[in-house]
């Protein structure tokens, strides 16, 4: 198959538009839990090769990444026995954002962000993640999605918004509180 | 940003922030782009292909582009195409300059006109034992001599051949992308030039300036007088004396301020010289012969001797000639001491012949 039949199909453009908007999102989710850069690029690029072969029956690219990276960590750390990593905890933890668990305020915070991450479109919820949970500045959010500066600014915006009001609907009128 | 603030102040208050480095995330940014090729290329051996056109593809997002990876492998693909017509086109212009005008390595050389041929002797003016060779080059501002009975033949890199006739004082006066300008003291000059490029060519006498751009043509320079003839082309004589400009066309000469039609024997030398092989190193052998009739400086001394006598002309203005009348009509041509002169028959008062 020649490079332009390859990157001409509907998958690929389909893969590479996943790519593009969840690789440094997943890596960042890995990496800040693991520790180690080399895992990190090692599972990112596992579960990004199973997508590649999956990626005509994925419907639901985002769950299926995330439910992906479960088995991709399980899978890494089996062979790596040695490891002194808790897998459960990592587990738990690397997929926070789909796990329930705890009945304080923080539960509250993640249910709310949790549904406006649902409700708010793919690329919205990208950004959200990478500049409140990863500490990326816009610009960098910007290169990492290869988006622009303003466009990455105004989502966020809107997304900071929804949030505030899920809070509010929860009863923390003002989120200064929680602090 | 307000929201921002507060948001984050909230996440990292309960542990939901898990900061990640600057260096870090431009690790995990390069690391991005070569998973996407390693996936993408397999085991394939397009690899590099991929990789060309994933960089592109990115680099036109940035630029705010938006297209997919294949619209990206077409844009480059026709960019290529376009790169290599350009290529092809400026290389072929450049191969034709290189052909015609190699200027600018020849001044960074200091090279200029090369010497292709000559018979007899052509010598530095300052220094008339040291006889130029083939292949030498002639520089700015040297006056250069040919012998009695030589001549040399010359190319100049920008399109132009000379021919200097027997005992001719010249030099190169001025070499420049724009201009390139000789300057005779006396004796024959033929210049052919082929100029696509719009440079000035000129060449001067004490009484006359010829200025072309892409012609054949002839000087010839004496004592006071000149003579321009024009084989091909046409030529702007400038008259010193008067200030006067004339176009002279193909088959005129122009001489005292007149122009006037050269004969066909006269052409018929020109074309002889005109027909001379720059790249020939025997040229000159072949052409030396015409001089007896094409020049004047030593054609006179021949004719004297070949007539036997000595022709004295009156104008009605008061000017007189002297020299040997070598054809009569409408116009007079008249071989004198400074070069061959052409004037017309009603100016003239009359002649007196001497024999010698």
């Amino acid at each position: 198959m020649s490079v332009a039949e390859k990157l001409s199909s509907e998958s690929t453009r389909r893969f590479v538009e996943c790519y593009d908007l969840y690789f440094s999102l997943v890596f960042s989710s890995v990496y800040s839990r693991v520790g180690n850069f080399h895992d990190a690029e090692d599972i990112s690029q596992e579960v990004f090769l199973r997508l590649h072969d999956k990626i005509e029956e994925v419907n639901e690219p985002r769950k299926w990444i995330f439910g992906c990276l479960k088995n991709v960590v399980m899978d890494h750390y089996k062979k790596k026995s040695n490891s002194d990593l808790d897998i459960d905890v990592l587990l738990n933890d690397v997929t926070m954002g789909y796990v329930n668990g705890f009945r304080d305020a923080r539960v509250i915070i993640k249910e709310c962000l949790d549904q406006v991450l649902e409700e708010s479109g793919y690329r919205d919820a990208a950004i959200f993640e990478l500049v409140s949970m990863y500490g990326y500045t816009f610009r960098e959010t910007a290169r990492h999605l290869n988006m622009n500066y303003k466009q990455v600014i105004y989502r966020y915006r809107a997304l900071a918004a929804k949030l505030l009001e899920k809070l509010r609907t929860r009863g923390i009128s003002d989120p200064g509180d929680l602090l | 940003m307000k929201e921002k603030k507060i948001i984050e102040s909230v996440l990292v208050r309960y542990g939901l922030v898990h900061r990640i480095t600057s260096r870090e995330k431009g690790r995990i940014y390069l690391s991005g782009r070569k998973g996407l090729v390693k996936i993408l290329s397999g085991k394939g051996r397009d690899r590099f292909r991929i990789k060309a056109v994933l960089k592109f593809y990115y680099m036109l997002k940035h630029l705010g582009f938006s297209l997919t990876p294949v619209s990206a492998l077409r844009f480059a693909q026709g960019m290529g195409a376009l790169a290599f017509v350009f290529i092809m086109v400026f290389s072929f212009a450049l191969y034709r300059n290189y052909g015609h005008d190699s200027t600018v390595a020849e001044r960074t050389a200091g090279e200029q006109v090369r010497l292709v041929s000559q018979s007899g002797t052509l010598s530095r003016a300052a220094d008339k034992s040291g006889s130029l060779f083939h292949d030498k080059y002639i520089r700015e501002k040297e006056k250069f001599l040919t012998g009695s009975g030589s001549c040399a033949v010359m190319s100049i890199p920008k399109g132009a051949v000379l021919i200097a006739g027997p005992e001719t004082l010249f030099s190169l006066d001025k070499y420049s992308v724009n201009e390139t300008s000789i300057y005779i003291e006396r004796g024959f000059l033929f210049s052919r030039v082929r100029n696509p490029y719009g440079a000035v060519y000129s060449v001067k006498t004490s009484s006359v300036i010829a200025t072309v751009k892409g012609t054949s043509f002839a000087v010839t320079a004496g004592k006071g007088a000149s003579l321009v003839e024009v084989l091909k082309g046409t030529v702007t004589a400038a008259d010193k004396e008067t200030g006067t400009v004339h176009e002279v066309q193909a088959g005129f000469c122009f001489s005292n301020g007149k122009v006037l039609p050269l004969s066909e024997k006269r052409l018929q030398v020109l074309r002889k010289l005109d027909s001379t092989d720059s790249g020939d190193p025997s040229s000159a052998s072949g052409v030396v012969k015409y001089f007896g009739s094409a020049s004047g400086g030593s054609g006179f001394k021949e004719a004297l001797e070949k007539y036997g006598r000595v022709d004295e002309i009156t104008l009605y203005s008061g000017r007189r000639y002297r020299g040997v009348i070598l054809s009569r009509g409408e116009n007079y041509r008249v071989m004198t001491a400074r070069g061959i002169v052409h004037i017309p028959a009603r100016e003239i008062k009359n002649t007196v012949t001497r024999k010698k």
